[in-house]
C-alpha cells in the first residue's frame, strides 16, 4: 500500500518535472544554437525569452487542427499518443537522483524500481518507432511521411542492436541489470569508462541514432523530405513528437552516465546524498549539452551511409568487444 | 580515427559561445543608412520644372503627372502621383530630374494592410521624411 | 499490357520546398530512395523579360536586368552594359576608373554569391552553422553596395558606358576592413566543412559528370570547372583590365559534387586575391563617359547586333541584342547559365538517392530569376 501511494505521488511529480524539463530544453536549445550561431535567441519573451516555451505551448494549443482528407484517422490520432506514452515509460524508471536508506528500505528516485531497469528501458523504446510507423503510414498517400517513417524503421532496428551490445559490457562486468547495482559496483572499481572504452564510443554513436538528432536526424531531416513523419501534423499533436524526443534525449544521456561514468559518484562522495545529485546532474547536462552542440556542427548523413555504419562497422566492433569482455572475465583478468 | 576533423568544428562553434552576437537591435534603435539610400521619394512641387522627364523613364511607368494649363496660359502642376506598389525603387527619376525636384529619402517603414494607400499623391509626398516614426515595433 | 510497377512511387518535389532553391518543380521516380527518372519543370518564375526589353529603351531596362539573377545582380548589370557598348562601338573607350570600379564590383558581388551558395547548401545537406557566418560576411558586403548605390540587393550602379555614380572614401575603408578579415572567416568554413568526413561521404562521387558530358550540355562556370576543363571568360575571352591582372583559375577533375564546392571556395580565395591587387592603386578620372551621363539622352545604336558576355559567378551570362538603329532593342535573347543547368540536373541525378539531388541542385547553383527569366 505505502508503495502504490508513494508511486502515485512519485508519478505526478516526475510527470510534471519530465514536462518543465522539455519545455526548459527548447529554450535552452535554441538559445545555444543562436549564441553558437552569433545571434542573439529568443530574447522578447520575459526575461531573456525564458517565458517563450510556454507561448509556444499556448500557440500549439491554439493551432487548427488540420486532418489531411485521405487519413486514417483513429490511427493518425493514436500514433502521437503511442510515441510519447513509449517515451514517458523509459523515462519512469530512470533514477532521478541517488536512493536514500530509509527505515522500510531504499527508497528509490525514479517512478518504478524494476530490477531489470535496463531490459524494460529497451522494451520501450523500441515502441517509440511503432509510433512514428503509425504517423507514417496514417497520414494518407502523402509521400513525406511515408518515407520519414520507412527510414525512420529501420534506423531504429539497426541501432538499437548496437545500443544494447554495446551496454552488455557494463552488464557483464557488474553482474546485474539494475541501474542502482550498477553504479554501486563502480564504486569499488574506477568507472567503467576506463575499462570499456570502446563500448562508450559505440554507445556515443548510437546514442545519437537513437534518439535521431544530428549527424542521424534522417527520418525528420527539414532540407529533405520537409519535416518527414510529421509534415502533416499541426498543433499539439505535432508538438508531442519533439516533446518525446528531448524526452529521449535526457533518458540515453542518464543511462550513458549512469552505466559508463559512475552515475552519482565522483570525488567528494562518500554516500552524501546531494554531492552524488549534483555529480549526476552535472554529467547530465554535460551530455544533453554535447547533443546541441554536434547539432550545431554536423552535416546529416545518407541513408544508406547510416545503415553502413551501423552494420558493417559498429556491430561488428560491439560483438568482438563483447567477446573480449567475456573472455576477460572468463580468465579472470584483474580489475583494478 | 581520431575524429580529427570532428575535434575542430566542435571547437569552431565553442568558441562562438562566447563572442559577442551581431544582431543588430531593430526596432529598437534605428538603422543608420548612408546618404545615397534609395527608399521613400519626397517631392518638392515648388522645384518642379513639368518636364516630364521621369515619367518617361519610370521603368514600370509608375509616375502620373497632370499638367494644365492655368488662366494665365501658364502651365501648372496639377497632380503629381507616385503608385508606389509599382515602383521598383531604381532611382532612375531621381537622376535625370534637372531641379532635384524628386529625391529619395530613408523613409523606409511604410507597410500598410491596404493597396490602395499606396498610391501617393503631391501633398503626401511632400511631406514625407518629416513626420516622426508612426511604426514602431 | 503490363500492370504498373507498384514499387516505383511518383513523388513531387514541388515548387515550394526547403531546399529546391527557388520555384523548382522536381518530378521524381523512387523505387524505395533510388532513383529511376526526374523531370523538371521550370518556368514558374517567368515574367517576360525578353519581350519587356522591346518596348523600353536601353537605359531603362537596366534596372530589370538587377531581376535576372538577384543574388548578384552587379553582374547582370555588366553583361548587359558590355553588349550595348559593342552595338555603339564604345567599348574601348570606357574610363580606367570606371573599369576599376566595374572589377571591384563585380569580384565583390562574386564573393557575396558564394557565400550565399555556400550558407544553403551547407544548410540543405544539414549543416546549420555556417549559413549564420556566410550571411554575416555577406551583410558586410551589401553594406558597402549600399554605401555607393543606395540600395542593398537591386543595385542598379553598372550602367551603358561605365557607372552610375563615384565612389565614396568611406568604400574604400571599409573594403579594405573586409579584405582584412575575409580569410580568416574564409578559414573558418573550410574548417567546418571541407574535411568533415560526412561532407564528404555526402558529397564525393554524387552526381558525377563527365568531362564531355559537361561540355555537350553547355555547362559553364564552376559546374564546368568542377568537370575538368580549365574555362573562364575572365582568362580565355578578357574584358575590362582582367589581362592585367594576377589570378589563377581552379578546376578539378572529378565532376562530382565536392569537385563543385571545391572550384567555388578556391574562388573566393582568388577573387579576394584580385581585389588586393586592385587596392593597390585607384585611378583617378571621371567615372562614366561623358555622352552617357544623362540617363534620359536617348541612345540609337547603329543596325547590327553583339553579343556581351560576362564571366558570373554562375556561369557565362550572355546578352544578344539585335539592333534596327532604334532608341528600343528589336530583339533580346539572354543566355541564362542556370537554365542550361536546370536541364541537366536529370542526367547527373539519376540512379542516385533523394538526398543526393538535394545536394546536386545545390552544387549547380541555380537560380530561377536567371532560369525562368
Amino acid at each position: 500500500m505505502y508503495v502504490v501511494i508513494w508511486g502515485i505521488v512519485k508519478f505526478i511529480v516526475l510527470l510534471i518535472l519530465i514536462s518543465l524539463y522539455v519545455l526548459f530544453m527548447t529554450w535552452f536549445d535554441r538559445k545555444v544554437i543562436a549564441r553558437m550561431q552569433n545571434r542573439i535567441g529568443p530574447k522578447l519573451i520575459g526575461f531573456h525569452g525564458l517565458w517563450q516555451p510556454i507561448a509556444d505551448t499556448i500557440k500549439s494549443f491554439w493551432k487548427e487542427d488540420v486532418i489531411p482528407m485521405g487519413a486514417y484517422r483513429v490511427m493518425f490520432w493514436l500514433a502521437p499518443v503511442i510515441f510519447i506514452t513509449a517515451v514517458f515509460a523509459t523515462a519512469f524508471v530512470i533514477p532521478f537522483a541517488p536512493p536514500i536508506k530509509t527505515s522500510h528500505g531504499l527508497f528509490h528516485f525514479s517512478v518504478v524500481h524494476v530490477d531489470v531497469a535496463v531490459l524494460f528501458v529497451f522494451a520501450f523504446l523500441g515502441l517509440t518507432s511503432f509510433g512514428v510507423l503509425y504517423a507514417g503510414i496514417a497520414s494518407g498517400g502523402s509521400k513525406y511521411p511515408y518515407i520519414g517513417a520507412q527510414r525512420e524503421g529501420a534506423q531504429m532496428i539497426s541501432y538499437e542492436i548496437v545500443l544494447a551490445l554495446s551496454l552488455l559490457n557494463p552488464i557483464l562486468m557488474s553482474h546485474s541489470l539494475s541501474f542502482e547495482k550498477i553504479v554501486e559496483a563502480q564504486t569499488h572499481h574506477l568507472w567503467f569508462v576506463f575499462y570499456q572504452p570502446v563500448a562508450f564510443i559505440t554507445y556515443l554513436i548510437a546514442m545519437f541514432a537513437v534518439a535521431a538528432k544530428v549527424p542521424f536526424d534522417l527520418p525528420e531531416a527539414e532540407s529533405e523530405i520537409c519535416c518527414g513523419y510529421f509534415v502533416e501534423y499541426s498543433g499539439m499533436k505535432m508538438g508531442l513528437f519533439p516533446f518525446g524526443q528531448y524526452i529521449a534525449v535526457l533518458v540515453l544521456s542518464a543511462i550513458m552516465v549512469i552505466m559508463f561514468l559512475g552515475g552519482w559518484t565522483g570525488p567528494f562522495w562518500k554516500g552524501c546524498f546531494f554531492v552524488g545529485l549534483i555529480w549526476y546532474w552535472i554529467k547530465i547536462a554535460f551530455f544533453i549539452f554535447l547533443f546541441t552542440w554536434a547539432w550545431a556542427t554536423f552535416p546529416r548523413y545518407r541513408y544508406d551511409q547510416l545503415m553502413d555504419i551501423s552494420w558493417k562497422i559498429l556491430l561488428p566492433i560491439a560483438v568482438l568487444n563483447i567477446f573480449w569482455t567475456g573472455f576477460a572475465l572468463a580468465i579472470g583478468l584483474p580489475i583494478i | 580515427m581520431l575524429f580529427n576533423d570532428f575535434r575542430k568544428g566542435l571547437s569552431v562553434t565553442f568558441k562562438y559561445l562566447f563572442k559577442k552576437p551581431v544582431t543588430e537591435n531593430y526596432p529598437y534603435e534605428k538603422i543608420k543608412m548612408p546618404q545615397r539610400a534609395r527608399w521613400l521619394h519626397h517631392f518638392n512641387p515648388k522645384k518642379c520644372i513639368m518636364c516630364k522627364l521621369c515619367e518617361n523613364i519610370c521603368p514600370p511607368k509608375c509616375i502620373y503627372m497632370t499638367v494644365v494649363k492655368n488662366e494665365e496660359g501658364k502651365r501648372e502642376l496639377k497632380g503629381y502621383d507616385i503608385r508606389i506598389d509599382r515602383c521598383i525603387f531604381c532611382g532612375l527619376c531621381t537622376e535625370v530630374c534637372p531641379t532635384k525636384a524628386i529625391t529619395m529619402t530613408d523613409v523606409h517603414e511604410f507597410a500598410d494592410k491596404d493597396r490602395k494607400n499606396f498610391h501617393f499623391n503631391m501633398e503626401q509626398l511632400s511631406k514625407v521624411g518629416q513626420e516622426e516614426e508612426k511604426k514602431v515595433g | 499490357m503490363s500492370s504498373p510497377d507498384i514499387r516505383v512511387v511518383e513523388l513531387n518535389m514541388g515548387p515550394q520546398h526547403p531546399s529546391t532553391h527557388g520555384v523548382l518543380r522536381l518530378i521524381l521516380r523512387i523505387n524505395g530512395e533510388k532513383i529511376e527518372h526526374i523531370s523538371p519543370r521550370v518556368g514558374y518564375l517567368h515574367r517576360g523579360i525578353e519581350k519587356l526589353a522591346e518596348n523600353m529603351t536601353y537605359q531603362q531596362f537596366t534596372p530589370v536586368t538587377d531581376r535576372l539573377d538577384y543574388v548578384f545582380s552587379m553582374n547582370n548589370n555588366l553583361g548587359y552594359a558590355m553588349a550595348v557598348e559593342k552595338l555603339l562601338g564604345v567599348e574601348n573607350q570606357i574610363p580606367e576608373r570606371a573599369q576599376w570600379i566595374r572589377v571591384v564590383v563585380a569580384e565583390l558581388d562574386r564573393i557575396a554569391n558564394h557565400l550565399v551558395w555556400l550558407g544553403t547548401h551547407a544548410l540543405d545537406i544539414g549543416a546549420m552553422t555556417p549559413y549564420f557566418y556566410c550571411l554575416r560576411e555577406r551583410e558586410m558586403i551589401l553594406d558597402m553596395f549600399e554605401e555607393i548605390s543606395g540600395a542593398r540587393l537591386l543595385y542598379n550602379y553598372v550602367r551603358i558606358g561605365g557607372v552610375a555614380k563615384d565612389i565614396t572614401p568611406r568604400f574604400l575603408d571599409m573594403l579594405k576592413e573586409f579584405l582584412k578579415i575575409f580569410p580568416e572567416r574564409h578559414k573558418e568554413y573550410d574548417t567546418l566543412l571541407t574535411k568533415n568526413r560526412i561532407w564528404m561521404k555526402r558529397t564525393k562521387d554524387v552526381g558525377v559528370i563527365s568531362k564531355e558530358e559537361a561540355i555537350n550540355w553547355g555547362l559553364s562556370g564552376p559546374s564546368l570547372r568542377g568537370s575538368g576543363w580549365e574555362w573562364d571568360l575572365r582568362k580565355k575571352r578578357p574584358y575590362l583590365f582582367y589581362s592585367d591582372l594576377e589570378f589563377d583559375v581552379p578546376y578539378f577533375s572529378e565532376g562530382d559534387v565536392y569537385a563543385r564546392y571545391l572550384v567555388r571556395m578556391e574562388e573566393m580565395l582568388q577573387s579576394h586575391r584580385i581585389l588586393e591587387q586592385c587596392m593597390k592603386k585607384v585611378p583617378d578620372g571621371p567615372h562614366i563617359m561623358d555622352e552617357f551621363k544623362k540617363v534620359s539622352k536617348p541612345i540609337k545604336p547603329p543596325a547590327g547586333e553583339a553579343y556581351g558576355y560576362s564571366e558570373v559567378p554562375t556561369g557565362e551570362l550572355g546578352f544578344y541584342i539585335v539592333s534596327e538603329g532604334k532608341n528600343k532593342p528589336y530583339r533580346m535573347k539572354i543566355r541564362a547559365p542556370s537554365f542550361l543547368h536546370a536541364y541537366a540536373l536529370p542526367f547527373a541525378a539519376r540512379g542516385y538517392l533523394i538526398s543526393d539531388v538535394v545536394a546536386i541542385i545545390g552544387s549547380f547553383d541555380v537560380v530561377f530569376g536567371e532560369c525562368d527569366r
